[in-house]
C-alpha cells in the first residue's frame, strides 16, 4: 500500500509538471530514470570511481546546467545563453565554451527540464572526494599557489560549494588536468577573474604550477 | 551457496513462498504479502535490474539466479586478448548485490513454468515469482557454420562469452610464432557487441606490432558494413598500415561456410579456403537457452518485448532484457543492456504496485580501444517512439573523424572510467 501511494504521488506530481513542458516532450521521465543514464559513466550517485570521468555529486546546480547547455549547443554559445535565459530560475547560470569528447553528443538529447532535474539530483549529493595517487611535494607547492590565487573564490582549499562555486578538491586528477589544459589552451572559457589568475600562475610557475594545483586538489581525500 | 543458507535467509527476511527442495508440488505460502521478483542471469542487464528493483523498494524479495560464481565482463575482454589487461580485472563477484539484500543463488535456471510462475534450477530448487526478469545473454549457434561446434571452439575460440575462452585466445596468440596469420571471422547481424570484432582486431594488431611485427590479420566478414567502420578503418590505416586485410561480405559471399580444425582452415561461402595460425570464429547467436525454453523467443531466435517495460510480447509477467531482447533501435551493447535493466526495473516496481510505469529514457555509450592512446566512441540518447514501435535516437553520434590526438587519448581514459563505473553500477 505504502509504495503504491508513493508511486501515485510521483505520478501526480509528474502530471502537474507536464503542462510546462514543450508539447512534444510528453511526460518527463523520473529523476532516477534520467540520472540512471549518467551514473554508469559518472559513478553511483555521481561519485565516480575514476580514473578520469569527473564526479557529479555535489556540483552546484547552476554549474551543472551551464555545462550541459554549453555541451548541448556545441560551439553555439548564443543558443546556450538563450536557452538559459528562457527560464527565470536560471539567471545565475553562466555559459562558457567547453570542448567535450562525448558529452556534446549526449547533452543534445535532453530538454532543459530534464537537465534541471538531473542538476538538482546531483547537487543534493555530498561532494565525492576521490581516493587517488598524488605527489605530496607538488601538492604542498599547490597548496601555497591555491592560497595565493584561487582561495578567494574556491574557498576551504577548493572544497567549498558556497555561492555555487564548483568544488575542485577531490576531483579526479585526469579530469583536472584536461580542464586546466583546456582553460589554458582556450578550448574552455572561464570568468575574467579566473583568467587573470591562471595567466599569472602560468607566467610565474609555468606548467609546473598547474601540476602543483592539480596534485593539491587530488591530495584532499 | 547451500540450500540451508538460502532457507535461513528466507526465514530471516520473512521472505517468499518458494521452498525449493520440496519440489513444485509443495504448497507455497505467501508470507507477509511481499512481492517476489526472480531475475535469471547476473550480467550487464540482469545485475543492474536486480539492484535497482531492490533499491527502489526493499520490501520486494529479489532473487538473482546466476550460473557462475563470478562474472567476466565481455567489455574490456578485448584488452585482455591484446595483452594490455589481466583477466582478473574483468572478473567480478556477487557479494555487493547480496549486501543489498538480494538473494543470490548460484545455479543454472533449467525451466520456467509461466502458469505456476516458478523457476527451477539444476540444483532441483524452485522459486516462485510475481514477475520474472530474464537476462540470459546469448547462446552460440553451434554447427550453423559447418564443423563449428563446442569441440571446435577449443581449437578456434569464439571468445564471445568472456572467461576461459578469452584466456584461450590470448594463450594461442602468445604461442603463435612471428609471421603467422590471425584470422577473424565476424558474424552477420544481429549479434552481441557490434564493434567488438573490430576492436579485437585493433588489440591483436597492437600486440603484433609490439611483439610479432611480421604477422598478418585477415578479417573474413559476413557483412559489407560494420559499426564505427569509418573510424576503425582510419585507425587501422594510421596505426597498423599493411597489417590488416578486411574482406567484405560480398567477397566472402556472406561469411564462413565451414571450418576444419585439423588443417586450421576456414572456407568462405564463396569457396575460398584460408589457413591461419590462430583463428577466431564468432558464430551466429540467439537468445540464451532459458529464453527459448520459456517460450520467450520468436522465429528469429530473439525475444520480442514491449519497449516501455521490456515485458515479453509472448508471455505476460515475464520481462526480457539485455542482448536476448529485440530492443528495436538499441544496439546489443553493455551500456544499452544497463539502460534496459533500469527501464525494466522501474516498470517492474510500478507494475507490482499496480501503478502505471513511468516514462522510459535510454542511453548508450560504447568505447572501442584502437591503441593504448587511441580511443573512439559512439554515444546516443533515445526516447520511446510515440507509437512504441521502436526506441528512437534523439541525439548522439561518433567520435569526429578529425578529432585531435589529445581527444583520442582522453577517450581511452574515459573508456577505462566507463568500465570502472558501469561495473560499480552493476556489482557494488
Amino acid at each position: 500500500m505504502h509504495s503504491q501511494f508513493i508511486s501515485r504521488a510521483i505520478l501526480i506530481s509528474a502530471l502537474a509538471l507536464s503542462p510546462a513542458l514543450h508539447a512534444d516532450e510528453g511526460m518527463m521521465a523520473s529523476v532516477e530514470m534520467l540520472t540512471g543514464a549518467c551514473v554508469a559513466c559518472h559513478g553511483p550517485a555521481g561519485a565516480s570511481v575514476g580514473p578520469a570521468t569527473p564526479s557529479l555529486a555535489g556540483l552546484p546546480a547552476v554549474y551543472f546546467i551551464g555545462a550541459m547547455l554549453s555541451y548541448k549547443h556545441g560551439q553555439d554559445l548564443d543558443a546556450a545563453e538563450a536557452e538559459a535565459a528562457s527560464d527565470p530560475e536560471l539567471e545565475d547560470v553562466e555559459i562558457f565554451a567547453r570542448h567535450g569528447t562525448i558529452m556534446d553528443r549526449i547533452a543534445a538529447g535532453y530538454t532543459l527540464g530534464e537537465i534541471k532535474a538531473m542538476a538538482h539530483y546531483f547537487a543534493d549529493k555530498p561532494v565525492a572526494l576521490a581516493t587517488q595517487e598524488f605527489d605530496a611535494e607538488l601538492a604542498s607547492t599547490g597548496e601555497a599557489l591555491h592560497a595565493d590565487n584561487c582561495e578567494k573564490c574556491h574557498e576551504e582549499g577548493g572544497r567549498s560549494t558556497i555561492d555555487d562555486m564548483v568544488p575542485l578538491a577531490g576531483q579526479w586528477k585526469h579530469y583536472l588536468h584536461y580542464s586546466m589544459a583546456d582553460f589554458h589552451g582556450g578550448a574552455r572559457g572561464m570568468p575574467k577573474k579566473m583568467k587573470s589568475r591562471l595567466e599569472e600562475v602560468m607566467e610565474t610557475e609555468g606548467e609546473g604550477g598547474l601540476a602543483a594545483l592539480i596534485n593539491y586538489y587530488a591530495s584532499q581525500q | 551457496m547451500t540450500t540451508l543458507t538460502r532457507r535461513g535467509f528466507l526465514k530471516a527476511t520473512g521472505g517468499i513462498a518458494a521452498v525449493g527442495t520440496f519440489g513444485a508440488g509443495f504448497p507455497q505460502l505467501a508470507l507477509g504479502g511481499n512481492k517476489s521478483v526472480v531475475v535469471i542471469g547476473g550480467g550487464a542487464a540482469g545485475a543492474v535490474a536486480a539492484k535497482r528493483i531492490k533499491l527502489a523498494d526493499s520490501s520486494i524479495n529479489v532473487t538473482l539466479i546466476e550460473a557462475n560464481d563470478h562474472y567476466y565482463t565481455c567489455f574490456m575482454s578485448n584488452e585482455v586478448i591484446g595483452g594490455g589487461r589481466d583477466i582478473s580485472t574483468i572478473r567480478h563477484g556477487y557479494d555487493g548485490l547480496a549486501s543489498h539484500g538480494i538473494q543470490v543463488v548460484h545455479g543454472k535456471a533449467t525451466g520456467v513454468d509461466t502458469e505456476a510462475q516458478t523457476v527451477t534450477t539444476d540444483g532441483g530448487d524452485s522459486f516462485s515469482y510475481d514477475r520474472l526478469v530474464v537476462s540470459p545473454g546469448i547462446d552460440l549457434t553451434w554447427n550453423a557454420i559447418e564443423g563449428y561446434d563446442m569441440a571446435a571452439a577449443e581449437a578456434m575460440p569464439h571468445a564471445w562469452k568472456a572467461g576461459p575462452q578469452t584466456a584461450l585466445l590470448r594463450s594461442q596468440l602468445e604461442a603463435m610464432e612471428d609471421g603467422g596469420t590471425f584470422i577473424m571471422c565476424p558474424p552477420g547481424n544481429p549479434f552481441r557487441c557490434p564493434p567488438g570484432p573490430y576492436e579485437r582486431v585493433c588489440q591483436v594488431a597492437h600486440y603484433f606490432k609490439e611483439h610479432k611485427p611480421n604477422s598478418k590479420i585477415l578479417v573474413l566478414d559476413a557483412k559489407d558494413k560494420f559499426s564505427k567502420m569509418g573510424l576503425f578503418t582510419q585507425g587501422w590505416e594510421r596505426r597498423y598500415d599493411g597489417m590488416i586485410e578486411w574482406v567484405s561480405g560480398t567477397d566472402t559471399a556472406g561469411g564462413i561456410a565451414e571450418v576444419n580444425t585439423a588443417d586450421m582452415t576456414v572456407t568462405t561461402e564463396f569457396g575460398d579456403t584460408h589457413q591461419g595460425a590462430v583463428i577466431n570464429v564468432i558464430p551466429p547467436q540467439s537468445a540464451g537457452h532459458i529464453a527459448q525454453a520459456a517460450g520467450l523467443t520468436d522465429d528469429s531466435g530473439w525475444c520480442p518485448v514491449h519497449l516501455d517495460t521490456f515485458e515479453s510480447k509472448l508471455v505476460p509477467g515475464v520481462h526480457v532484457i539485455g542482448d536476448a531482447s529485440i530492443a528495436t533501435g538499441l544496439p546489443k551493447s553493455g551500456y544499452a543492456a544497463n539502460s534496459e535493466g533500469k527501464v525494466c526495473a522501474a516498470a517492474v516496481v510500478a507494475m507490482l504496485a499496480d501503478a502505471e510505469p513511468g516514462t522510459p529514457s535510454y542511453v548508450n555509450t560504447c568505447y572501442s580501444l584502437i591503441a593504448p592512446d587511441y580511443g573512439i566512441s559512439v554515444a546516443a540518447v533515445y526516447r520511446l517512439a510515440e507509437d512504441k514501435s521502436k526506441v528512437a535516437k534523439v541525439a548522439g553520434g561518433l567520435t569526429p573523424s578529425d578529432a585531435s590526438d589529445e581527444m583520442l587519448a582522453r577517450e581511452v581514459q574515459y573508456a577505462y572510467s566507463w568500465y570502472n563505473n558501469i561495473v560499480a553500477d552493476m556489482f557494488a
